[in-house]
This record gives C-alpha cells, sequence and structure tokens, in this order.
C-alpha cells in the first residue's frame, strides 16, 4: 500500500492557508484594506458593508492609487511596495508583508479599481476564489476602490463560524474606531447596507486638540471632559494621548486604546501598565479609560509578532512600562484637583429633579450672612431622620466663623469652610463656587497617602517562616516567579525555586499577618502571566493601608470645627489624587455659580 | 416527657452541654439542645457535627421521653431564673411544645424532633479498640492549653488548626504552630498511653475543653479518628482533623547548639516588651532585642508613632552580641505560656529560629521565628 505523496501545495491553496491567519472574520479583511488606504496617504476613507460584511465590504479612499501593472502585482503573494529597503526592523508602514491582497483573494471575490493620481485613466482587477481577471480600463476617480464580495464563500468551514451580523458589524466598527484614533486627520464613513452607522469628520488642530476631538466623537464628550492630557518623552520614544480621570471608570478594561506608531494594539504589558497606573486610586474591578499614543523608531519595537499585527514587542518592555505608568501617574497626580465632571452633572440633575417633584417648593429662605441654609434635598433627608427638624430649617452641625473666609476662597480651589452638614458634609466656599467635601471619604484618602509614603520610605517587614511553604505550580509559572524573585523581596516575599515547578517561601510581609500564602503566590503566578507583571502583591499591601486608614480617619458624624475643616481643605490642595477615595468615588464634589445660577433659572 | 430539678442543678450542665452551639447555622437542630430522660436520669447534648458534649444528671422523673429544645434561649431562661427555684420541663410530643415552669413564671418553647438530632459515634464504637488513658485535670489542662495560642487560625493550612497529640520517645507531647512560631508542651506519658495514634485536635475543641474546666481524673479514649474526654458526668466527643501535622521535630533548634544563650527574667522582660510596642501599633508590631552580656535593650520604631527602648538586666549570658527583631506580640504569648520566674533565650543569627524554655520546668518549648525589620 502507498502512503500519501509529499507534494508542494498548490498557491490557491497556499493563499488559503495564509489566509486563516490574516483573515479571521470580515473585521480583519476590513482592518487590512483600511491600513492599504491609510498607508496610500488617503485623507477621507468610506466603507460599505453588507451583513456585517459578510457580504459585502467596499472600501474607497483618496490616495495615492495603483497603475494597472501595480494591480496586478498587489495581488500577488509578498508583493509590496512598503518595504523600500527590504528591512523588517524598520517598518514604516502599516501593512510590510504583502499578504493581505492575495490572501482575501483567496477566500473571496475580490474587486480592485484604481486611478493614480495625475492619470487619466483608472483601471480594474478581478480576482474570484485566486483566478485572475484583468486588469480592464474602467472609470474611477483618483484613488482605490476595493470590494469584497463573499468573503470566505472558498472555505465555508469558517463561514460557519462567523457570528450573526450585529456582532460581526460591531467587530468591523471596532476595527474602524482604532485606527481612526491614530488618524484623526483622515475623515471616516460606515455605512452598514446603505445607512451611515459612524461618521468621523477629519478633524483641525494641532495633534492634541485634533486627537481629543476624535477621541470625543468616538468615546463620546464625556471622556473629553474628564481627560488628562499625556505628553511624555525618553530615549527618542514619545508617549502622548489622553487618560480619564479616575473617578470616570468602566466596568469593562475594553475601553483602553493603544497606538503603537500609528498602528493600534492590544498588548498585555500595556493592559498591566494601565492598571498598575491607577492601581491605588480605582477598585479592583474598574476600570479607566484611556487612549494612548506611543511613537518610537521603528528598529526598537518589533511589530512582525502577530498576523493580525494585535501584537508588537518592545526591545525595553520595562523602559516602555515605566514610561507608561509614570506619564499616567504625574498627570493624574496633577489632576489632583478635578473630580470628574459627571459628578457635578449627576448632583446637579438630582438638584433639579428634586425641584420638578415638588412644585411649590417651601423654601424658607433665611438671610444669614454667616452660612449658607442647607439646600432643599439636603432638608428633606434631614427631616427623614431628625423629626424635630422637620417644620424649621436644618441647622447646619457646625458652622464656620466669617471675617477671614472671602480672603480664603479666593486664595485656595478647595475654598473656605462655611458649614458642616449632618455631621459629614464640609460646604465650602471657592472663588466661583461651592465644594461639597465627603469629610471621612477625603481624611481616608489623606491618611491612605500618608501611610503608603511611610511604607515606601521604611520597606517592608518580613516574618520568616518556620515551616517554610512549597507551593505547587506549573514550571512556566514558577520560573517567572523567582525571574522576579528580587523584585518580591523588596514586597516581603521571599521565595526561591524549589524544583521544576515550585516555589518556596520562606518570609512574608508582616504586614500581612497570617495570610494565604498559597493563594496569594498562585494570584502573583496567573498575573506574571497574564500581564507580564505582578501587582497583587502590592495591592494587598495597600489594602492593609486602606483598611488602617479606614479605621484611622474621622468618621461620618463626628462635628468638626472650622479650623479642622480649613485643616482638611488645606492637606487636600497638597496631597495628590485626594480626588477620590480608595475606591475610586469622588471625595467632593463642586458647584459652580453658573450651575447653580441654572438650577435657579437666572441662566 | 416530664422531669423536675432545680435552676441550680440543671444550669453549670447545660451551659457545659451548650458549649458547641455555634452562633448562626443553617441546620436548624444544631441549635438545640438534645434532653433525653430516662431511668431516672437525665442526658443533655449539643454537637456542632465536629464535637459533641454529653452531661448527665439525676432528676424527679415523672415520664421518660426525648426532644430537643433551643439551647441558648433555655440557658438564657435557666439563668434569669431566681437562685434555688425549682423547674419543671413537659414535653408535648403531639404539639411539638416544651413547657418550662418555675414557680409562676411559664416559658413555652419550640422543639425538634429528637430523631433529627445527628448521632455521633464515641472513639471505638464499631471500629478499632481505642487507647484509654486517664490523666489528672491540670495535668490535661496545662499539655493542651499551654501549647494552644500558637494554633493557626489561618484556613488554607488546616492541619495546624489544631494541637497535635501525639507519643515522643516515653512522653506524650502536644504541639501547635501557625507557621511564624510553636509551642510544645510534654508530661510523662501515663499508663494506656503506650500506643496512642497521632491526632490533631480541632481548635474548637481545645477551646471548649479549657473553657468547660475539667475537674478530678479525666479519661482520654482515642482513635485516629476520634477523641472522647470524659469527667464526672460531661463527656467531650470529637472528630479529629483529617490531615498530616508537618515534621515539626527539625525546625525546633538544639539548646546545645546555639551560639547565644541568655536567662532573662520572664513577666519583666513581658512588661518591658509590652510598654516599647505602645508605639508600635503598626499590625507588624516589630520589635528589636540587643541582646549583650549583663543587658537587654527592647527597642521598636515608627515613623509616625515615634521610637521607644527600654533595658532589662538578664543574669546570664554566653556568647556574641545578637540583635535580632520580632513580632512583639509573639514574644509575649510566648512568655505568656511559660509559667517560671525565668526563661532561657537561646538564638544563633537575626535570621534563625529562636527557642524559648523554662531552665526549671522541661515539659514546655516555645519556638519563634526572627523577623528582618
Amino acid at each position: 500500500m502507498t502512503g500519501p505523496v509529499l507534494r508542494r501545495l498548490p498557491e490557491t491553496l497556499v493563499n488559503q492557508i495564509a489566509a486563516g491567519e490574516v483573515v479571521e472574520r470580515p473585521a480583519s479583511a476590513l482592518k487590512e484594506l483600511v491600513e492599504n488606504a491609510l498607508d496610500a496617504g488617503a485623507r477621507r476613507i468610506d466603507i460599505g458593508l453588507r451583513s456585517g460584511g459578510k457580504a459585502e465590504i467596499s472600501v474607497v479612499d483618496d490616495g495615492r492609487g495603483m497603475t494597472a501593472d501595480d494591480l496586478v502585482l498587489a495581488v500577488e503573494r509578498h508583493a509590496t511596495s512598503k518595504l523600500p529597503d527590504d528591512d523588517l526592523a524598520c517598518i514604516g508602514f502599516l501593512g510590510f508583508r504583502g499578504e493581505a491582497l492575495p490572501s482575501i483573494g483567496a477566500v473571496s471575490r475580490l474587486t480592485l479599481v484604481s486611478r493614480p493620481r495625475g492619470q487619466d485613466t483608472a483601471f480594474a482587477l478581478t480576482v474570484d476564489g485566486g483566478r485572475l481577471d484583468g486588469p480592464r480600463p474602467a472609470a474611477h476617480p483618483p484613488g482605490t476602490r476595493v470590494e469584497v464580495r463573499d468573503l470566505f464563500h472558498a472555505t465555508p468551514a469558517r463561514l460557519k463560524f462567523l457570528k450573526a451580523d450585529r456582532v460581526e458589524l460591531d467587530h468591523a466598527l471596532d476595527h474602524v474606531r482604532r485606527l481612526a484614533m491614530a488618524h484623526p486627520d483622515v475623515g471616516f464613513t460606515v455605512a452598514d447596507a446603505g445607512r451611515v452607522v459612524l461618521r468621523l469628520d477629519a478633524t483641525q488642530g494641532d495633534l492634541f486638540e485634533a486627537r481629543l476631538e476624535r477621541l470625543a466623537q468616538i468615546l463620546g464628550r464625556d471622556f473629553a471632559e474628564n481627560a488628562v492630557r499625556i505628553d511624555a518623552a525618553r530615549d527618542g520614544v514619545r508617549l502622548t494621548g489622553f487618560v480619564g480621570l479616575p473617578t470616570f471608570n468602566r466596568g469593562t478594561a475594553r475601553h483602553q486604546y493603544l497606538c503603537v506608531n500609528g498602528r493600534p494594539v492590544r498588548d498585555k504589558l500595556f493592559l498591566g501598565a494601565i492598571r498598575g497606573a491607577y492601581m491605588d486610586v480605582l477598585a479592583h474591578d474598574r476600570h479607566p479609560v484611556v487612549a494612548l499614543f506611543l511613537d518610537l523608531p521603528s528598529d526598537i519595537v518589533d511589530v512582525n509578532v502577530h498576523p493580525a499585527k494585535a501584537e508588537v514587542r518592545f526591545r525595553d518592555g520595562n523602559a516602555i512600562r515605566g514610561l507608561i505608568v509614570g506619564a499616567i501617574r504625574h498627570a493624574l497626580d496633577g489632576a489632583g484637583q478635578r473630580a470628574s465632571t459627571s459628578n457635578t452633572a449627576v448632583a446637579l440633575d438630582l438638584l433639579a429633579r428634586e425641584q420638578q417633584r415638588a412644585p411649590a417648593p417651601q423654601f424658607q429662605w433665611q438671610p444669614r450672612p454667616g452660612g449658607p441654609s442647607p439646600s432643599h434635598a439636603l432638608r428633606e433627608q434631614a427631616a427623614a431622620y431628625q423629626a424635630p427638624l422637620a417644620t424649621g430649617v436644618a441647622q447646619p452641625s457646625a458652622r464656620a466663623e466669617m471675617p477671614p473666609a472671602d480672603a480664603v476662597a479666593e486664595l485656595h480651589p478647595m475654598g473656605a469652610a462655611r458649614a458642616q452638614l449632618h455631621g459629614t458634609y464640609i460646604v465650602a466656599q471657592t472663588a466661583d463656587g461651592i465644594v461639597i467635601v465627603d469629610q471621612h471619604a477625603a481624611h481616608e484618602r489623606l491618611v491612605y497617602e500618608r501611610m503608603k509614603v511611610e511604607l515606601a520610605d521604611r520597606g517592608v517587614a518580613r516574618q520568616m517562616l518556620l515551616l517554610p511553604e512549597v507551593v505547587e505550580l506549573d514550571a512556566g509559572d514558577a520560573d517567572r516567579l523567582v525571574a522576579r524573585a528580587g523584585e518580591f523581596a523588596e514586597l516581603g516575599l521571599v521565595i526561591e525555586a524549589f524544583g521544576p515547578g515550585a516555589v518556596l517561601v520562606r518570609e512574608t510581609p508582616a504586614a500581612l499577618g497570617q495570610s494565604d500564602v498559597h493563594g496569594l503566590v498562585r494570584n502573583l503566578a496567573d498575573e506574571l502571566a497574564e500581564m507580564d507583571q505582578s501587582l497583587g502583591l502590592k495591592e494587598r499591601l495597600d489594602h492593609v493601608c486602606a483598611t488602617m486608614a479606614c479605621h484611622g480617619s474621622v468618621r461620618a458624624g463626628r462635628r468638626l470645627s472650622a479650623d479642622e475643616m480649613n485643616a482638611l481643605l488645606r492637606e487636600m490642595e497638597r496631597v495628590p489624587n485626594s480626588g477620590q477615595c480608595n475606591h475610586g468615588r469622588p471625595t467632593y464634589v463642586t458647584l459652580k455659580l453658573g450651575d447653580i445660577e441654572r438650577l435657579f433659572g437666572r441662566k | 416527657m416530664m422531669f423536675s430539678t432545680t435552676r441550680n442543678a440543671l444550669l453549670p450542665l447545660l451551659a457545659a452541654a451548650t458549649a458547641p452551639i455555634a452562633s448562626r447555622t443553617t441546620i436548624p437542630v444544631l441549635a438545640n439542645v438534645l434532653v433525653e430522660a430516662a431511668d431516672g436520669r437525665l442526658r443533655l447534648a449539643a454537637t456542632d457535627l465536629d464535637q459533641l458534649v454529653t452531661v448527665g444528671l439525676g432528676v424527679d422523673m415523672a415520664q421518660p421521653g426525648r426532644a430537643t429544645l433551643p439551647g441558648r434561649m433555655l440557658h438564657q431562661i435557666l439563668a434569669k431564673l431566681p437562685d434555688g427555684a425549682p423547674v419543671q420541663i413537659t414535653h408535648d410530643a403531639q404539639a411539638q411544645r416544651a413547657r418550662l415552669t418555675a414557680g409562676r413564671a411559664r416559658f413555652d418553647l419550640p422543639t425538634l424532633p429528637a430523631a433529627d438530632f445527628p448521632a455521633m459515634k464515641a472513639p471505638g464504637e464499631g471500629g478499632d479498640e481505642p487507647s484509654r488513658f486517664s490523666l489528672a485535670a491540670p495535668q490535661l489542662v496545662a499539655l493542651l492549653g499551654r501549647p494552644a495560642f500558637a494554633m493557626s487560625r489561618e484556613e488554607t493550612r488546616y492541619y495546624l488548626n489544631g494541637v497535635y497529640l501525639h507519643r515522643l520517645g516515653e512522653r506524650l507531647a502536644a504541639v501547635a504552630t501557625d507557621g511564624h512560631r510553636l509551642a510544645r508542651a510534654t508530661l510523662a506519658a501515663p499508663a494506656g498511653a503506650e500506643r496512642i495514634d497521632p491526632v490533631i485536635l480541632p481548635r474548637d475543641t481545645v477551646a471548649n475543653l479549657l473553657k468547660l474546666k475539667p475537674e478530678g481524673e479525666v479519661t482520654i479514649a482515642a482513635t485516629p479518628t476520634r477523641v472522647s474526654f470524659s469527667w464526672g458526668d460531661i463527656t467531650l466527643m470529637t472528630k479529629v482533623i483529617d490531615g498530616q501535622f508537618p515534621d515539626y521535630e527539625r525546625v525546633i533548634p538544639k539548646a546545645d547548639q546555639q551560639s547565644v544563650t541568655a536567662r532573662i527574667e520572664r513577666k519583666p522582660l513581658a512588661t518591658t516588651l509590652d510598654r516599647v510596642m505602645a508605639v508600635a501599633t503598626d499590625r507588624t508590631r516589630s520589635v528589636r532585642l540587643a541582646l549583650g552580656p549583663g543587658a537587654v535593650t527592647v527597642s521598636a520604631t515608627e515613623p509616625e508613632h515615634g521610637s521607644a527602648e527600654d533595658t532589662l538586666d538578664l543574669a546570664d549570658y554566653a556568647g556574641e552580641p545578637l540583635t535580632i527583631g520580632f513580632n512583639g506580640r509573639y514574644l509575649i504569648d510566648g512568655l505568656e505560656a511559660l509559667a517560671g520566674d525565668s526563661v532561657t533565650f537561646h538564638g544563633d543569627s537575626a535570621g534563625s529560629p529562636a527557642l524559648i524554655t523554662d531552665p526549671d520546668d522541661p515539659d514546655i518549648l516555645v519556638v519563634v521565628m526572627p523577623m528582618r525589620v
């Protein structure tokens, strides 16, 4: 009996196999085509989809276009204009492998129509399941039009695994948004079955203005109002972009975007760095919204790692991580006095609704120069559990003395304390509005920040173990942990290798007391595998600080004197990150005079 | 079921019987105490499924029977009755109610069927013949109670959540450790304990046993899975922790191989540690001991709370001066487990375990692992 014979695979099959890697779903085909358009210098890209791209994808650009000869070459494998020096170490374009078009051509009916700038004729070329037809003259304005019909008709197995139209459309839009973020000067439209579902006009202005405008188009106006600008450079690497304030957070990490040299990537180094940067201003299960752009010389980054180029490798990952974490922390520290504007909006909205519900508000306005009367809403709350006050006006729990207050208000961003309400909230008057501070949350944060500084100054005390613990892991996890043993030791956890696939724990951070060492080590190993860095230990130590801070701070319900209130406000101004408590909730809300005037219909 | 007795006869035994009842349980009958009346005797029992306490007492019996009554509530009622009050309990099986009358006071309590009460086999019942031996109550309390402070509370290493009772040569030894410190008490093995299998007594059992304050002679029956302690009318029966206690002997430093030996007065050292730790409010409670000929200096430094230092004379010192950090709480716990006027501190380096012994009592030792401050 003769066995299978070795033979060279036919070209169409080779292309179909390549397509399996490059073109995972309609969205990835679309991504390749849009990248081609961007590489061709397009200013405007119009995308048409049918059935989420399963039935048809068309991309029309106004880029430099291709000649008839170019068209033929373009659909051949490994034909590209984007590696002029044949140097994979220097990749200046989004594409470079010359795989996309032939791969798409191998699994669909592909039509290319193109007219180079400054020429009169356009040419068209069709590829159907790998068979070429053309080029033949055609009518088309300068630029290129690519149409992909019946994607995967040549590979029915793949076709079966595609999701519903809606899902495929979402994927396609996601890719377009990511690319559009990196190219704010290019206009994009996406139409699905003739209906425009995304329209991003080309933006004007300098890099930051244009990007912020584009980010606002994509992530919403809220983001633009709650974002802090990032601009940092180190050793030829420049990091720009915008990051959301901690109080502007989401439940998933999906809204974290990174572009490396204009190429959208999802990278675990990046996700880990983001988590590290926001670690102590956000609760474990909340995620910030960020859009960052990394520009670096192409010889220190390898983009040729992933078939769809979704991942990159950096020559010095630690330096990049350090740059990202440092830049974000610095920016957030600078924004320490900004709580998210959405909080103000929420507060105003609540007050406004309260008014609508009570059409004849029974304000018993008492002119009192010393302190403002509590708001209607607060008074109603007071009435709910302070029965004797139901008929009158709730007295502020404490009242700040008047005379120097105005001068103070002018000088300090957090203003001068005017009153304490319900023993819990401090109301302060600022130069252009009022600030309401949650005294417990604010003080907790201040104590926490102080403890962290102490922990960093003093180092971590380590309790040695009488019975060192052996933690069984898989070999890769154990190696990764041991490779970072030095880092862990600084945080108080001393581990060493213990044969293949196990580590021996000799000392643990004393502050953790008696804790589950196995669980801790496994968590750290998982985090290393997932994000290439490990915050679990630091987080646990910080959690100890946070718990102690909670116990060591003034409680809600405690009356404060005017001096105490002002001291708290002054310290909040001094300490970075005092705008949110340890769980990412705001510690204070600002109401501008304008906002208050709007409430009263004065504006 | 109907019987009469007095508050004073019933209360202490009921308090003992209800010791295992947990404050919250998802199985209703575990909150109840089993009351069985037969042959002029009353038997009370309560369990948390891991341990079972039974007590017996003679009563005036009108009618035998069994039922389970709410344990905590019954205890509270009895505690609030006047001293010496006569008590009568009547159970109406049909209505599932029990009535307690004392003078003109009357309480109706809900009951659950006695059949629901979980049974627990006594050691050796339907299995191996248990080792049986007896110890005077103070000896047993010292054996299990002195090392008990070192039991772990951390649940992943469940086999450390108790006291390890085992044969050590000609002696019976009880050991507890939480991985940071260790304590061991021993005594000459009594007759009958020659072949006792090693067992880990759960921390709740040890705590309950100490709380019940055994008196007189305590009889112990032990199999590899169950142990019972009986004295007077009370029996405490427990399952043991199914696990392997670590090979602890190799981590106990050999006293004669330590480079530093110091004899220090026990109580003054504990109070000095406590005093210095006034500034160590940190969770780590770290203190530093600078030992040298003639004196030991105890110090603590907390950036936020300041620093403290105190010096204590010591009698005998052998070896080079040694500075070593500890969790001060661990040291104080260890010192409290010892009873003599002075202790001997054996140490080798700032990175190796310290051994604390009583020069007059070879039956107890404490090992504390240092802290790197």
